[in-house]
Parts: structure tokens; sequence; C-alpha cells
């Protein structure tokens, strides 16, 4: 079975002068949730549409399951499953009659799957109802139930929440981790919206301005946006030493202004200040800071922005 | 193809589309038979209320075959592009020369359907409500319509074509009014001066399906009439489907969505 569901490697797209993405190199593995964070226009639509086939890379290449050469690429698209941009379902047509349309397209035997796929997405009792009667968070449920049909390996979804309200939200985010834990589903999700993809995204990769600033499991996130401690003392260069000596396992940052930033804290203030205390070394300033998701995408915009 | 053809004949069939444009066809046909039924009736010196007059008036004027062709996929494919249906299909892998081809041929299937239906109901109607019912005028009428086939079908690909590839809906329809229409009539007139031109416009569904057809009261003077002008029907109708079809499996396989 192939490691990667989905690369890309070096790809590059324009839109006229304009370009949308900049030698993009991703990787997506069998089972993650990859979350691909960035502003709107930094490129998101953009490749989830060059993964779907819908557009096409201007140099680069794009590979689905280990697979590259377009008529390859066309057969291994029949294992995934997108929503980019608006629902695609005709209007005047039930729920059930659009997902029968394209169980039948997809070749997938048994109506039982349009079944199954009514109670997952939880559009069972609006199956009768047509299209353009449905609500906004209904079109995207029936978006990614059209997505979901025959189950697919990979799941594209570009910005799946939008128009959903707060309870569609939590739905949308236990649907796609039960999708993803019971049916091993590997999933790309784009979103603007940070604290949505913290809930689900097991590897994030940053866009900006066509570019990928970083690609990041959750877990190594997840240390870097832990609690801190910064502390501002009279001394520093002083209390740097007490560190090495006392707390040898602290990791720390000396800032331009003198405040020490102390990263494997643990939340503990109190060792901190009596360790200030006791060597004479006056405290200034002492607090505990987390550094949320947003905080993190924040400063790596601000660094991306030199190289982008 | 085999899939995404199934699946457009489901959606055709279950959708609102082809029956609307199946009521709006057998509606205006009927309205035409009654309203001549009732002249002929009501008018004293109204002398068209007739079988013959009912069905020349189809045979007189077969390009309406042609726009026929390019009207029928409009109300089934024109908004697949724009509501998304058509890039759910390439993101599940299906070639977009397959979804060309896949169209027209559904398209052709239902707008033939769509014809046969028609001229049934053109002739019976007439049939049963005008006088004087005779054979002659069914004749020309289906060789009329055999002559035009090729050329409708060449119509209809076209139609898919430009409802896949053009973004604005008008931009489409002056395409196509200028390849059936506005071109024709500018090498018409260039055809009395430059003789080259005369030879191209002779090919041309409006020529030969307009102008080289006459269906009066008392007499036919059609194209159909020899065999060779059977021929430059269907040859030029068959040079038009390829053409088309050409065009069409170049330019849509690049079309981004």
């Amino acid at each position: 079975m192939e490691a990667y569901v989905a690369e890309t490697r070096e790809l590059t797209k324009h839109y006229g002068s304009f370009c949308a993405l900049k030698q993009v190199t991703v990787s997506i593995r069998r089972g993650e949730i990859y979350g691909l964070v960035g502003d709107n226009g930094a490129g998101k639509s953009t490749l989830l549409k060059l993964l779907a086939g819908q557009l096409f890379p201007d140099s680069g290449e794009v590979r689905l399951f280990g697979k590259h050469e377009k008529r390859e690429l066309e057969a291994m698209r029949s294992r995934t499953g997108a929503l980019i941009e608006n629902p695609g379902f005709y209007a005047d047509m039930s729920v059930e009659k659009n997902l029968e349309y394209y169980r039948i397209q997809k070749g997938i035997p048994g109506k039982q799957t349009v079944e199954e796929v009514l109670e997952l997405t939880g559009l069972t009792q609006y199956r009768k109802k047509t299209g353009k009667t449905l609500s906004l968070g209904m079109k995207q449920r029936l978006g990614l139930a059209i997505a979901l049909i025959g189950v697919p390996e990979f799941l594209l979804l570009d910005e799946p929440i939008n128009g959903l309200d707060p309870s569609g939200i939590i739905e949308m985010r236990n649907l796609l981790l039960k999708l993803s834990r019971e049916k091993n589903i590997t999933i790309l999700i784009s979103s603007h919206i940070l604290s949505e993809l913290e809930h689900i995204a097991t590897v994030y990769g940053f866009l900006q301005n066509g570019c990928l600033l970083e690609q990041i499991t959750a877990e190594k996130l997840r240390k870097k946006c832990s609690d801190y401690i910064e502390i501002q003392v009279s001394d520093p260069e002083r209390y740097t030493v007490l560190l090495e000596q006392k707390r040898k396992n602290t990791e720390y940052q000396v800032l331009p202004d003198g405040k020490i930033h102390i990263l494997n804290a643990g939340g503990n203030t109190e060792e901190f200040s009596e360790l200030a205390g006791n060597a004479g070394v006056r405290i200034l300033g002492l607090a505990k800071y987390r550094k949320s998701l947003e905080d993190y995408y924040m400063e790596l915009k601000k660094g991306g922005a030199k190289r982008c | 193809m085999l899939n995404y053809m199934k699946s457009e004949c489901y959606r055709t069939i279950c959708g609102k589309s082809f029956y609307r444009a199946a009521t709006a066809l057998c509606g205006f046909i009927l309205g035409v038979n009654v309203l001549l039924a009732l002249a002929g009736k009501y008018l004293p010196d109204f002398q068209y209320g007739t079988f013959r007059f009912s069905l020349n008036m189809y045979t007189g004027s077969l390009l309406n075959i042609v726009i026929l062709g390019a009207v029928v996929p409009a109300c089934l494919f024109w908004d697949d592009r724009k509501n998304g249906v058509m890039k759910n299909a390439i993101s599940y892998g299906i070639a977009r020369e397959k979804i060309f081809l896949g169209k027209c041929i559904v398209a052709f299937a239902f707008t033939f359907l769509l014809l046969c239906v028609g001229l049934a109901l053109y002739v019976g109607s007439a049939w049963l409500l005008l006088p004087n019912p005779e054979w002659e005028p069914v004749r020309q009428m289906l060789m009329g319509t055999l002559c035009a086939l090729p050329a409708a079908t060449a119509s209809l690909i076209s139609g898919i074509l430009l409802g896949c590839v053009v973004q604005k809906d008008m931009t489409a329809v002056l395409v196509w009014v200028s390849i059936y229409y506005l071109i024709p009539i500018a090498f018409f007139f260039i055809g009395m001066k430059l003789e080259w031109f005369a030879r191209i416009f002779r090919w041309m569904p409006y020529s030969f399906l307009n102008m080289e057809v006459g269906a009066y009261l008392h007499r036919y003077d059609c194209i159909w009439d020899q065999a060779g002008g059977i021929a430059r029907c269907i040859a030029a109708g068959i040079v038009g489907i390829v053409i088309f079809i050409a065009v069409g499996l170049l330019t849509f396989r690049r079309k981004e969505m």
C-alpha cells in the first residue's frame, strides 16, 4: 500500500500574470487529516483544484496514490471525493436523486450506498427536498454527501464549514473525525478558521501568497505552542547561570530586551521566582503565556512575508 | 464513459429540463395546428387551414431542426459548468473527452426522441384537425427531416461545445448564431461577386436547408429531389459533426474548471 496518498512536487500555477502557487511541495500520508491553512487568496483552493484535476499545473507534478501519468491520475481520482468551493448538484432534483445520479456516475453498485451516505451526513429527513430549497448548511452537507459516495480513500474539502451554524460545525467536525478513525479516510481540508482545524488536523500546511511556509505535524506544533513563562529580572545574565546550574533540563530563550522565556516550565511559576529570590535577583515581571495556533501562524506569516 | 452516460440519462429522466423542452415543443406544434384549424373554420377566405399547408410550414423551414438541435442540449446541459456538476465529474476521474462525448451521445438520443415525438404529434394533430390529409406532404416532411438530421446533429454538438467551453451564455449564443446565420449570410452576399464564396455557401445548412427547399401549396422544389442534393446534405452534416467533435475534444481536454 502506498505511504503517500497525495503528493505535489514543485507545483506552480499562474492565472495570467498572477502567480497563485509557487513551487509547492506537499506530502499527505495515508490516514492523515491534513489542515491547509492560509488567508484568502493564499492558494488553498488552487492547490485542491490541481489535486482534483480541475486545473492543470504550469509546472511541477501531482501524484495520487503514487501515480502521476495523466490516465493513471484519472483512474486514481475515482478513489477520491471532493468538495471544492460550491457543492455541485442539480437544484431542481431532490437530495436523494442527486446522490443517485452520482452513484450511477461513479459506477457504484447497490442503492444502499445512497442510504448510507444520507444517514452518515444527517440528510435522511431531507431526502425528498430539492436542492434549491435547502439551506446553505444543508447544501454543504449535500456536497459532502456527494463527495462521500462510494467511501473514497482520499477526501478533498475546501472550507467545508462555510455556511454552517455552530452545531453544524461541531457535527461536521465529528463526522470528519469519524470518517478518519473508522473508515481510515485521508482528508485534506482547507480553512482560514484556525480554531476549527486545531480540533481535527494531524498535519498542518501553511500557505501564504502561493508559497508553502511550513508543513508540520500537529504533535510538533503542539510542542512549539506549549505554555511558557516570561520572566523579567534585574540581572538576566546571572539568572541564566542559575538556570544552567540548578535547572539543568530547562529550555529557555533570552530575548533582546532581556526578557527570558522558559519553554518547558510546565506552568509552575513559583520555582522560578524562588530561584531568583534565593539568589538575590530582583523579579521585575513574571507571567505565564500560551502560544496559540493563531500566534504561531501570525509569526510564521511575518517570516513568510519576507520569503514570498 | 458508459457510467457517465447512464448518469446523464438518469438525470434527464428525473429532472425537469427535458420535460419542459418537450412540453414547449409539443404545445407549439399543437397550437399551430389548432390555430390553423380554427382559422380555416371561422375565416371565410382563409385557404391555409389544410393538412398540406401545415406540414409544408415545417418542410419549408427545416433550419428549425438545426435550432432544435442546439436548444435541447442547451436546456439539458447549459448549467452544468456553472452549478459545479462538471467539475465534480472531473474530480472523480472522468476524462474531459469522455464527458464531452457522453454529453453529445445522450443529448442526441433525447433530441432524436423529442424530434420523433414532435413529428408524430405534428402529423397526428394535423391529420385529426385539418382537412384533406394526404401522403405526399408527409413524405416530403420525412425526406427533409432525414436530410437535415446530420446538420442538426452538428448543431447539437456545436451547442454542447459552446456550453462547455464559452464562459458567458450570451457569447455562446452569439457564436452559434454567427456559425449558422451571420457567416452564411455574409458568404451569400460575397458569393454574388466571388464564385468561391458561393461554392462554399452551397455547403452550409442555411443554403441547402433554407434556400434550396421550396414547399408550396401545389408543388415541391426540394434539394432531396435529386440524389446529389441528398448527398450534399448528408456530407455537409457529417463534415460539421467531425469538425465540431474534433474542436470539442481539442478545446475541452485543456479546459480548466
